[in-house]
């Protein structure tokens, strides 16, 4: 799921501009605004990037990863580890 | 900031952290039962982390100091230079830099365009704002016209593509812009002097031109492509990076008449091509950079690919190398006949906050790199050997630990040079313990340093963990630490959210994606 925050939550996008990004990037997995529910709620050290941030959740709903730089093949092995 | 999918194409490797919470502090032996770093090696507690790991005693025979960088910083243009035009550091974000004429041309989100001095690095012009925005995305030269293109994003909804006359740096011209906001134009290609390409992404390609009443138009477009990126001319033919449609080949050997010949099925999202010595590069993010021969130009055939760890956004050819903006760091690679690549070089841009780089140019061994929030020049020495730090792990953030607890967690650490690395000291803090005090990295292998966070409160703490090396322009490298940071951690149970997918319509709600593995990627448009 892609999660962009709202204008009024202290972010950039509204619905408008992601639905021109989906046409740009031509993503096909569910793309949505955030209006503040969850993105503040991660432990975030001050001192990283506010992007990326990406979550793995395994099938109970559990939290299994949380990575705040581009790590590529560490997203791809915990993904990998819960199929 | 587009959000960073890995491709299924590339081949995975093993999880290279150690993650272990400890409150009673076991012990384990390694995979391979050897030793990793010079001193505690016997109390260190390990999971999977060796996988990755090579054996360090032993390694080396050269001199501490002994080698020299083979890609040197010369300088740093930013506000603080003197520049007397209107500049953020930190907000400016460098998207695109040619290496055009007698200048460089820099195209940034929030300060238009900017003309700097090569060498050394000093602002000669400024076009800010541009016609609709100051956000510059890409841009083209043909004499002294330059087109820049914007697509439409966050911090400039308005998508635009401009011709400017930049005859006087002190008093630009803008000739015309074209704006429709239906179309989200990205790279822009000059065919002829009157005549340019414009990459739409889903619209295509379009080719534009001024009409007789003196204003930017669409003359014609071309279908047939996934997702038109970055264009690329040579020898009468325009290469289009086509995202998952791999690259496409359209012939403009007659300019308003473009045929699309081809494409070449690439893995990966290619967003970005250049060419060099008969050979061509794109550029496919977590899919790293293939390269493809053009000896028959019509048909590019597929000599290599190569990864790299970050994401590649883009790469320059110049004189036998290819410069790899990797989102996070610069990539020197040796090309050779495209066949098989070798690393020659690494370098992680200084940022005052966190380095990104996406963008870049390269002319006789001199690359101009775009960082986040300044640009910098560099040499490069092919020849010069020497040790190259890198981080696998850039951070070590640890999971809530009570006080008089501990956790661990492992600093992965890589040579990327042609000679042994030596870390002569590893120095934390009363909270933040390495388990060893010096390290010996071989050439082109990897080995940690497990830390342990023994925190004497259960409050949130930062602290560095300071490592000094005989890598020639990273002798000191500071790893930040942080622990018992508040909020959602890993371990803990997905709170009870919804949110509304924009592709379906449908709600999405976190109980009804249990069962499922779900990745949540948070991003921004721009």
């Amino acid at each position: 799921v892609g999660l962009s925050q709202g204008n009024a939550q202290g972010g950039y996008d509204d619905a408008g501009l992601i639905q021109t990004f989906i046409a740009q990037t031509g993503v096909t997995f569910p793309m949505a605004e955030d209006f503040g529910q969850s993105f503040s709620s991660w432990a975030r050290p001050p001192a990283i990037s506010p992007f990326p941030l990406d979550i793995v959740i395994d099938r109970e709903g559990k939290i299994v990863l949380i990575a705040y730089e581009y790590e590529a093949d560490v997203l791809r092995a915990a993904v990998e580890a819960e199929l | 900031l587009f959000p960073r999918w890995t491709s299924p194409s590339r081949a995975s490797s093993p999880l290279p952290y150690l993650l272990a919470l400890i409150t009673g502090c076991g012990s384990s032996s390694t995979d391979d039962g050897a030793p990793h770093g010079s001193t505690s090696a016997t109390s260190s507690t390990s999971t999977d982390a060796t996988t990755t790991s090579t054996t360090s005693g032993g390694a080396g025979g050269a001199g501490t100091g002994a080698y020299e960088d083979n890609f040197v910083q010369l300088d740093r243009w930013s506000k603080a230079n003197g520049s007397p035009v209107n500049w953020s550091a930190l907000t400016a974000e460098l998207l695109d830099v040619k290496r055009l004429d007698s200048y460089v041309y820099v195209c940034t989100s929030t300060r238009g365009l900017v003309v700097v001095n090569p060498d050394p690095l000093r602002i000669a012009g400024q076009i800010d704002p541009l016609p609709y925005a100051s956000r510059c995305q890409h841009l083209a030269k043909s004499g002294d016209l330059v087109a820049i293109s914007n697509r439409s994003d966050a911090k400039s909804p308005t998508p635009f593509v401009s011709l400017l006359d930049l005859t006087d740096l002190a008093a630009p011209v803008t000739v015309s812009t074209y704006v429709s906001p239906s179309d989200s134009p990205e790279d822009v290609a000059f065919l002829t002097p009157d005549l340019l390409a414009v990459a739409m992404h889903g619209g295509g390609l379009a080719l534009m031109a001024l009409d007789g009443s003196g204003q930017l138009a669409v003359q014609k477009t071309l279908g047939g492509f996934t997702n038109a990126w970055d264009l690329a001319l040579d020898q009468g033919r325009l290469y289009v990076a086509d995202d998952t449609g791999g690259v496409a080949i359209v012939d403009v050997s007659t300019p308003s008449a473009p045929v699309l010949l081809s494409h070449v099925a690439l893995g990966g999202s290619v967003k970005h091509v250049t060419i060099g010595d008969g050979m061509l590069f794109a550029s496919a993010g977590s899919s790293g950079i293939h390269v493809l021969s053009l000896a028959d130009p019509d048909h590019p055939a597929l000599l290599s690919t190569f990864d790299t760890p970050g994401s590649a956004v883009m790469s320059e050819y110049d004189n036998g190398h290819l410069y790899v903006a990797d989102w996070n760091e610069v990539r020197i690679v040796d090309v050779g006949d495209g066949t098989a690549p070798k690393l020659l070089g690494t370098e992680t841009v200084p940022s005052k906050t966190f380095t990104r780089v996406l963008a870049l140019a390269a002319l006789d061994d001199r690359a101009f790199v775009g960082e986040w929030s300044a640009l910098y020049s560099y040499q490069l020495f092919p020849d010069k050997v020497a040790p190259d730090i890198a981080l696998v792990t850039p951070t070590l953030l640890f999971p809530q630990t009570p006080a008089g607890g501990e956790s661990a967690l492992s600093l992965v650490v890589a040579n990327e040079g042609p000679q042994p690395l030596r870390i002569e000291s590893i120095q934390g803090t009363d909270e933040l313990v390495p388990l060893v005090d010096s390290l010996v990295v071989p050439s082109g292998g990897k080995d940690y340093i497990e830390v342990r966070f023994r925190p004497a409160t259960s409050g949130a703490v930062e602290a560095d963990l300071v490592l000094t090396t005989d890598d020639p322009d990273e002798t000191v490298v500071k790893v930040y630490a942080s622990g018992n940071q508040p909020g959602l951690q890993v371990g803990d149970q997905l709170p009870s959210w919804s949110w509304l997918d924009l592709q379906s319509g449908q709600t999405i709600t976190t109980s009804g994606l249990l069962g499922d593995v779900v990745v949540l990627s948070y991003f921004a448009t721009f």
